[in-house]
């Protein structure tokens, strides 16, 4: 006990005098030096707001460029068939005439799930985590004995947007 | 999705899976058929789409 009180001792010194330095210097000081910032390990320099092309050494808000949430994740290559919703209404038609389980599987990749309905049997997979669920999915859907996976989102078009992200 | 099994095609892996997107989305299918087959089926929701 006696040798983790000790430890803790050690510590709280050099927090302090973190927090000494830094109340001493004042924001301003940092704001005309930001090399200063960097002796702070609690805060590094490359989150520190500073504008180094301004001649008056001002502090400027963070740059924050608004992206589309898609935009981390890797391009879509592949561009699947559409099917028609007469087709769909077909599968189900077929459904309950045949003696196997069900071999299609829509998803409605729409992250405000469930909005004014969804086509039945439906699994809601929001395109917004489908890339981190494709693995998984793609597992089930062939243990499942599943043979077609049928997207949508709410668009008409499946062009831009969410229902893109999960082909 | 279709990405996916494209990717692991390449490694051996056969899949029977195809994948669809449903032309027009839920809209076209609520234009076609209304309620037909909708679960939790809000009409006043898609009025704003008329």
């Amino acid at each position: 006990m006696t040798q983790f009180t000790g430890q803790i001792e050690a510590v709280i010194p050099a927090i302090q005098s973190q927090i000494i330095q830094e109340s001493l210097l004042g924001s301003a000081a940092l704001a005309r030096d930001p090399s200063l910032r960097t002796r702070n390990k609690y805060c590094p320099p490359n989150q520190f707001p500073y504008n180094q092309t301004s001649t008056q050494n001002i502090m400027i808000e963070p740059e924050t460029k608004s992206q589309e949430w898609w935009a981390s994740f890797p391009a879509v290559r592949s561009t699947p068939p559409s099917i028609s919703a007469d087709e769909v209404m077909k599968l189900f038609d077929d459904m309950d005439i045949t003696p196997t389980p069900r071999t299609f599987l829509l998803v409605d990749v729409r992250r405000t799930d469930w909005e004014g309905g969804t086509i039945r049997t439906s699994l809601n997979l929001p395109a917004q985590s489908f890339y981190q669920t494709r693995k998984t999915l793609f597992d089930l859907l062939e243990r499942g004995g599943f043979k077609m996976v049928i997207f949508y989102c709410g668009e008409l078009s499946f062009i831009k947007g969410q229902g893109e992200r999960t082909r | 999705m279709q990405d996916y099994i494209d990717d692991v095609a390449k490694f051996g892996r056969k899949s029977e899976v195809k994948v669809f997107t449903l032309a027009g989305g839920i809209k076209g299918w609520v234009k076609d058929f209304e309620g037909a087959l909708v679960d939790g089926f809000e009409e006043k929701y898609w009025e704003q789409f008329k």
